[in-house]
């Protein structure tokens, strides 16, 4: 269990990040130490994050017991930000990642460096937000991410299919047919999260694979696959042996972005990988 | 505008995270606040920030609404002791997180002055927030989004029948893929989801067809006749006595559900039917209201407009009404002060059902007790009970009595003191009356104090310097109204003596319980109870008039063979006290509160307890256990294992160790505590400042006295 290991005390304080004309509620969890490294974390979208909401605390804890200051923000439209989740595009995201990066810079001045980790559709936020700081950034982690924007916004419209046979026993709509009202701008409400046509267009239209520049700063992609000998992706491997300072790993953990049989607080294997490249930088 | 609290949890070690969505205007003008807790495992903004958009219903009728996170959820720190997801379900409806609910109140009575508060929120949350107004009566009405009325989680939600509602679903499902070839086609090509499509007909067929068909057979389709109908294993019997016991004491309850949830159709198949009758003689108190098609999480805008247009309509109605309707009792309270006994053994009925309606529903505030209390101790008192009336019905009263002769307050200052009633005995012949204090239905506690006070500043009790009311539950919306009271009235007031009371929120099976223990604990439980009955052991209870004074003798003489065997005069030395119990005991027998329980071995009594449930509350009050040279038996153990066993039995929601003192065993046995002080009141002058001044001199002095014997000691 993540907070029994060690009782090491660490300073917890949140507070409001401006961005644009809004706030991106922010969660900072540091050593008493001073820190030289800090990670700021973006989440994944809608009800992945709070599936994976626990997790994500547990390894910031983590992180800041072992020295590491951990910044966990909630994107604008979700969490305590301000925006409805259908007025936040993913344009609003990347402001929010690159917002907070630069506060925690100006706020800690005596950090070496920033490190920015994305899961999910969050880490595709990440690798978006890394083209944009540049220099800025000292690492990049991305945590299971989102390659393909069509790819995953399909599994996100099969739980309106679900949803649909819940409640008449039929699909009316099938997922193609949502997937172009959505690009022509048509809300679609999934569990309560309304999809804007703005925001899935950008999702769409997101390319980050190919961008060299999100490649700039060192870079970990860590999978995370329930088989017992997990296997990198296609992606991943094609995107090592392009970049140099990309290394790739997969490791073996249950979704817990998702709803499972286990209860899931903690992610051991992918905290102990990530630490330990974090530690190597 | 919205800040983030952090709050101290009940076990000290950890913070717990709320976030307050305050309403705009001056803060600490809230009469009341909205808590809205853990969703399930999901953090405070709940599944698509549910709670963000519901808050705004509650902050603009000026009620601030705290979003907590429980200890190991949301950002609140703690480890949650649990693999799976059910077992998750299985401990949040077993109350796992009342004391985060009761830390929390604490904090915003502390930080806010708010003294009442609404709880709930979705799911998990609902049923936690029932079983927090079940034990403490700061709630004043519970606010539920799809409530789960069955067991969750466990082997008996495994088992339970699918509702008509789910078959119907289901068969309706079937029919229309059954009239469309391309699913025979996805069947044929072994495109289907085998698995699901198994399990729907083993739920329908073997379970739906059988085990509803036998429950159905035993349950009348509406059940008016008032009886108790008979609870299936699967049914949550934690929520049905919550929810019952908070409408009774005047709560209110709303339950709101969307109208596809299955949990909906299990509340109406399980719950709502069978305990129709019930539900009926509550009135008003439990309003159900159902968003139509909408989900468990009403995962769609226009049914979370449905959602708001209910709970601000629930709050308009029944909530905040009740300052306006309590405002009017004031007017119409009438005011007695009960000087003669002989009237006061008059009202044993109207006073028994008052502390009923109130929530201080306590054994020592009984006419019972106090009435055998003054025949015991009344000599060179005055009886003073301020009784107010509306319309002919008690609806609270202040037990108090006055010296005949000036007390020393500080053992130095000549005081007027005006005290509670079944406090202040002679040392060493204390009764240790727990959990005193005036009484008021539920909801009237402001007008209450006021009358009260009124009578108190009016001299209608006479001249007095000085209030002391001893061992009053602190966290209690008395005790909140009592110092707001005061301090508008610029009367001085403070807490002193301070005293935690362990005790155990009785989850309902006693296998919970004792996982819940430590190990070592639980360890030396267990072997006690399986030596004991190697050892032919009995334990029995006294049932009848005709062995209670055999067994009385038993307890009082295995407790002073124990205590005075150390130079101790033990609890039954005192003649007084003796007095009180052997008139009290009989009283408590044919009310059915007394549990007198004795431990023999063949011919030979080891141990014997003297409990008392009250109002489903088990109130430990004495024991004596045999001196032996070994305590292989742990007779201590054993009382304690018999009767916390039998209070989850019976149903019991609490087992109260009452005050700790310097039995620090109490709390290896506890999982939770509530707080009793000494409330005293004084009017600002002379008397006072001396009162207050020479009490600092005696605790300085003590701090030199305890100085100077240690520097002795180390010389």
């Amino acid at each position: 269990m993540p907070d029994t290991e060690s009782k090491r005390p660490l300073r917890e304080e949140a507070f409001s990040i401006p961005v644009d004309t809004g706030r991106v509620f922010a969660f900072l969890h540091e050593p008493v130490a001073p820190a030289a490294t800090a990670v700021v974390m973006v989440h994944a979208c809608a009800e992945e994050k709070n599936w994976a909401h626990r997790v994500y605390v547990s390894f910031a804890r983590n992180l800041a017991r072992r020295g590491i200051a951990a910044l966990r923000i909630d994107c604008r439209g979700e969490g305590e930000s301000d925006l409805e989740f259908e007025d936040s595009t993913l344009e609003t995201r990347v402001a929010d990642a690159v917002g907070a990066v630069r506060f925690l810079r100006a706020q800690r001045p005596d950090l070496r460096n920033i490190v920015l980790l994305g899961h999910r559709l969050g880490a595709m936020v990440a690798a978006l937000a890394a083209v944009e700081l540049g220099g800025e950034l000292g690492a990049l982690v991305l945590w299971d991410p989102v390659y393909d924007g069509r790819t995953y916004l399909l599994q996100v419209l099969r739980q309106h299919l679900a949803a649909q046979m819940a409640a008449s026993g039929r699909v009316s709509v099938p997922r193609e047919e949502l997937l172009r009202k959505m690009t022509v701008g048509e809300l679609i409400v999934i569990e309560g999260y309304g999809f804007g046509g703005k925001f899935c267009k950008e999702v769409l239209a997101a390319s980050w694979v190919d961008n060299a520049a999100v490649f700039r700063n060192p870079t970990l992609i860590t999978e995370i696959a329930s088989s017992e000998v997990p296997r990198l992706s296609q992606q991943a491997e094609s995107i090592v042996g392009a970049h140099s300072v990309v290394t790739a790993i997969s490791v073996k953990e249950p979704a817990f972005w998702r709803e499972n049989r286990d209860y899931i607080q903690w992610a051991p294997a992918l905290t102990a990988s990530t630490v330990q490249w974090l530690e190597s930088l | 505008m919205n800040q983030l609290l952090h709050i101290p949890s009940h076990s000290g070690v950890d913070m717990l995270y709320g976030m307050l969505d305050c309403p705009a205007g001056e803060q600490g003008s809230w009469p009341l606040a909205c808590i809205l807790l853990s969703p399930g495992v999901k953090p405070r903004v709940a599944p698509h920030r549910l709670y963000r958009k519901l808050s705004g219903e509650f902050v603009r009728r000026n009620i601030p609404v705290l979003r907590l996170d429980f200890a190991g959820m949301g950002d609140s720190q703690g480890v949650y002791d649990a693999k799976l997801l059910a077992d998750v379900y299985t401990q949040v409806q077993a109350g796992q997180h009342i004391a985060d609910v009761r830390a929390a109140m604490d904090y915003m009575a502390q930080r806010f002055g708010i003294g009442k508060f609404l709880v709930g929120g979705l799911c998990g949350a609902a049923i936690t927030g029932l079983l927090t107004a079940e034990r403490d009566s700061r709630i004043a009405g519970l606010f539920s989004i799809g409530m789960p009325v069955v067991l969750v989680g466990t082997e008996s939600a495994a088992v339970r029948p699918p509702t008509a509602a789910l078959l119907t679903a289901n068969r309706e499902i079937f029919r229309r893929k059954a009239m469309n070839p391309l699913h025979w086609v996805r069947l044929l090509t072994l495109q289907s989801d085998y698995g699901l499509l198994w399990s729907v007909m083993r739920e329908s067929l073997k379970r739906g067809f059988q085990k509803a068909a036998v429950w159905r057979k035993d349950t009348p389709p509406e059940n008016q006749t008032g009886q108790e109908p008979a609870m299936p294993d699967f049914l949550d019997r934690n929520f049905v006595r919550a929810i019952f016991k908070l409408a009774n004491s005047g709560r209110a309850a709303l339950l709101l559900f969307g109208g596809t949830d299955r949990y909906f159709s299990e509340y109406q198949e399980y719950f709502a039917v069978p305990w129709a009758g019930q539900i009926a003689a509550v009135g008003d108190r439990i309003e159900l209201q159902v968003v139509p098609e909408a989900n468990h999480v009403l995962g769609e805008p226009r049914w979370i407009e449905k959602a708001k247009l209910a709970v601000g309509d629930w709050l308009d109605r029944i909530v905040l009404p009740a300052p306006a309707s309590s405002a009017k009792q004031t007017k119409s309270l009438r005011t007695e002060v009960i000087t003669n006994f002989e009237r006061f053994l008059q009202l044993r009925n109207q006073w028994t059902e008052m502390l009923g309606r109130s929530s201080s529903n306590s054994v020592t505030l009984t006419w019972e007790w106090l009435t055998t209390w003054w025949r015991v101790y009344g000599t060179d008192r005055q009886l003073c009970v301020v009784a107010l009336w509306s319309e002919g019905r008690l609806v609270g009263a202040a037990p108090l009595l006055r010296r005949k002769r000036l007390a020393l307050a500080a053992s130095i200052v000549p005081v007027r003191r005006i005290e509670l009633l079944a406090s202040g005995e002679a040392p060493g012949h204390q009764v240790c009356s727990d959990y005193i204090g005036w009484i008021a239905e539920a909801g009237t506690e402001t007008q209450v104090v006021n009358a009260v006070l009124d009578a108190l500043v009016a001299g209608h009790c006479g001249t007095w310097d000085e209030l002391l009311l001893p061992d009053m539950q602190l966290a209690t919306p008395m005790v909140a109204a009592l110092l707001e009271a005061c301090r508008l009235r610029g009367l001085d007031y403070e807490i002193l003596d301070r005293e935690a009371c362990p005790l155990i929120s009785l989850p309902a099976k006693w296998d919970a319980y004792m996982e819940g223990l430590g190990s070592s604990h639980r360890y030396r439980v267990r072997r006690a109870l399986r030596e004991f009955e190697a050892a032919g052991g009995k334990y029995h209870v006294a049932q009848h008039a005709d062995e209670l004074a055999g067994m009385q003798a038993t307890l009082m003489s295995l407790h002073q063979t124990r205590w005075t065997a150390r130079g101790e005069p033990g609890a039954f030395g005192s003649s007084l006290r003796r007095s009180f119990h052997q008139q009290f005991m009989p009283l408590a027998l044919a009310k059915g509160w007394l549990r007198l329980g004795v431990l023999r071995i063949g011919d030979q009594s080891i141990g014997a307890i003297y409990n008392l449930n009250y109002a489903n509350r088990i109130f430990f009050y004495q024991s004596g256990i045999l001196p032996q040279d070994s305590n292989a038996l742990r007779p201590g153990v054993l009382l304690h294992a018999n009767e916390i066993a039998a209070a989850i039995d019976a149903g019991c929601h609490e087992y109260d160790f009452l005050k700790r003192g310097e039995s620090q065993y109490k709390d290896s046995w506890a999982n939770g505590s509530s707080e009793l002080g000494l409330v005293r009141v004084a009017k600002p002058g002379l008397s006072n400042r001396l009162t207050k001044g020479a009490r600092r001199a005696r605790m300085r002095l003590a701090v030199i006295k305890r100085a100077v014997i240690r520097k002795k000691d180390g010389q």
